[in-house]
């Protein structure tokens, strides 16, 4: 008998088949049915696996690489279903609608929203409503944790950032200030976006219209955003991935990472080194994928506001001194860490479970065939 | 008095109506030039917006006073590249104003010295800011083409460049926040990718057929 964790990790597959199992007790019996059952029994798994060994970096990975890759083969099969093509579509010309679009439109929609209400219309709410209210409850629970719990690219990086033990070139040091290249991205788009009335880093920065329908190349715009998108995503998804073993997109390439870094201090949670057990050995700093650590951290103590609480510096910590931490309660308890994690499996779960049991079914299929 | 007070009402109309519009065209330049190269200080802040107001300022009499001497005689031409160029020009010097910031070591002009550069570049951002031609801009030279005098082509443009500099007061509310030495290494970086993208569309304006 377990004990102790056995009674945390039951009790939260307990309540997340309880709070995920809505949508399935909407379906229809029969294969999906039993694929979001399936999902529901891994994530409790998963998280089982979690409390029982007290590694969290193995089990959440794995987690977030395959809502990453679902994601893609669930969009990718739509579309083949919509428009007969997974690459180019002159069809689908429409920017797609994802979280990381809610940081660099939002004055673009504040904008709107304004308008609405100065022309009476108070019921007129903007597209990103709804979006925001999720986003919002996300981000009070578990703060910058969305970005290595939730959000459905950061698996891609994640991927190639895990193969190999040991990184092929030691990048483990920033030059002064290039970490703060993800805020300066986030103000440009925000500004120019809203001056442009256009979805600015959709268009032309973001490498992961992998994931949905690329615009059709017909004109010399068109071309260099598409050869953006190919040069980014090479790059920054797969190339420096593989070789520093760190996640670059989601560091330099991401303007919602670098919104979650200032919003997501309205969350609880935070994650601390304890300076009595900590022995300086730089091992967190090796282990951070987002260069939320550096030399000056360490020393003192400190992890900075990108961090998005993945949980890979615990693992490599030899003295046990890094954990999850509550704001205002002294570290060293394990309540924070029982509860930072129960709310992320629960928000990463729900996310997963919108398209992981479909795509699982697809990908089934699709080996049967051949 | 009567063509004076009504040519500063009509430039100051015009600044009010379409100010929107020249600060959208101003606010992607000025915000993270600001952030980069303010210092510590509300008074050093103002006097750094104050010299690019200057040079908005400079640009908007220059122009004024061309546009209104030249009457009738160029009437309506204006060549697609005069559009174009300023914008370039203006966002090549952000890209390279950004990389002295990031990179302190290297120096573009190693002639003149560094604080020399930095102390004229607000005007000069202010001035190519001012030759940047937007939709307000071209209506105000029209109109002056048809007034056809660089006495109130000035006042006519000094009366626009008040009303639509309202629109960028706002600016001088959030500079308090951009006091850091991160927060200018944010600005400059912002400089940098705002200048890239400027420059991009200049260059694509060049070729119309695209």
């Amino acid at each position: 008998m377990p004990g102790f964790p056995f009674l945390i990790s039951s009790g939260l597959s307990i309540f997340i088949v309880l709070c995920l199992s809505a949508p399935v007790f909407f379906s229809a019996p029969g294969a999906l049915f039993t694929a979001k059952l399936a999902w529901i029994f891994g994530i409790g798994f998963a998280s089982y696996r979690v409390f029982r060994t007290g590694s969290v970096s193995k089990w959440r990975s794995l987690f977030f690489i395959i809502l990453a890759w679902a994601f893609i083969l669930e969009f990718k099969s739509t579309l083949i279903g919509l428009s007969g093509s997974a690459w180019v579509s002159p069809e689908i010309q429409e920017v797609p609608y994802c979280h990381i679009a809610i940081a660099s439109t939002l004055l673009n929609h504040l904008y709107h929203q304004y308008l609405a209400v100065l022309s009476g219309h108070w019921l007129k709410w903007s597209p990103l409503a709804a979006g925001l209210f999720f986003w919002l409850l996300a981000t009070l629970s578990i703060g910058q944790g969305w970005c290595s719990w939730a959000c459905f690219y950061g698996g891609l990086d994640t991927t190639f950032s895990s193969f190999g033990k040991k990184p092929l070139l030691k990048w483990f040091h920033l030059p002064r200030g290039i970490r703060d290249f993800s805020l300066a991205l986030l103000i440009t788009v925000l500004v120019l976006s809203l001056v442009k009335t256009q979805p600015i880093y959709c268009l032309w920065g973001c490498p992961l219209k992998i994931s949905t329908g690329f615009l059709d190349p017909d004109t010399a715009i068109r071309k260099l955003q598409l050869a953006i998108f190919a040069v980014a995503g090479i790059l920054f998804i797969i190339g420096i991935p593989l070789l520093i073993k760190k996640r670059t997109f989601c560091t330099f390439l991401c303007p919602f990472g670098a919104w979650q870094a200032l919003v997501g201090r309205i969350s609880p949670f935070r994650v601390s080194i304890r300076p009595d057990l900590c022995t300086l050995c730089g091992q967190c700093l090796k282990a951070c994928p987002v260069y939320a650590i550096d030399a000056e951290g360490v020393k003192e103590h400190k992890i900075s506001s990108y961090c998005n609480r993945c949980g890979d510096c615990f693992d490599a910590c030899p003295t046990g001194a890094i954990d999850y931490t509550i704001r205002g309660l002294a570290p060293g308890t394990p309540l924070p860490r029982i509860l930072f994690l129960v709310s992320a499996w629960l928000i990463g779960g729900s996310v997963s479970l919108l398209f992981v049991p479909s795509a699982m079914l697809k990908g089934i299929q699709w080996i049967a065939s051949i | 008095m009567r063509p004076l007070i009504s040519v500063l009402a009509e430039g100051f109309i015009l600044g009010i109506s379409t100010g929107s519009v020249c600060a959208a065209t101003c606010f992607p330049f000025l915000l993270p030039y600001l952030m980069a190269e303010s210092g510590d200080g509300f008074r050093k802040q103002a006097f750094l917006l104050l010299r690019f107001f200057s040079g908005r300022l400079t640009a908007y009499l220059l122009v004024g006073a061309m546009a209104g001497w030249l009457g009738g005689r160029f009437r309506g031409y204006f060549p697609e590249w005069t559009h174009d160029w300023p914008l370039i020009i203006l966002a090549s010097a952000m890209m390279v104003l950004a990389l002295e910031r990031i990179f302190p070591k290297i120096s573009s002009c190693p002639r003149v010295p560094k604080p020399f550069l930095s102390a004229q570049f607000p005007f000069l951002l202010g001035f190519l800011m001012g030759l940047n031609i937007c939709p307000p801009f071209l209506i105000g030279i029209s109109r002056l083409l048809e007034i056809g005098s660089s006495g109130l082509g000035m006042v006519f443009f000094f009366a626009f460049f008040v009303a639509s500099s309202l629109y960028l007061l706002p600016l001088f509310l959030i500079l308090p926040f951009f006091s850091s030495e991160r927060m200018r290494r944010v600005g400059a970086f912002t400089s940098f990718l705002v200048g890239i993208s400027y420059l991009a569309k200049g260059i694509f304006s060049l070729f119309p057929s695209r």
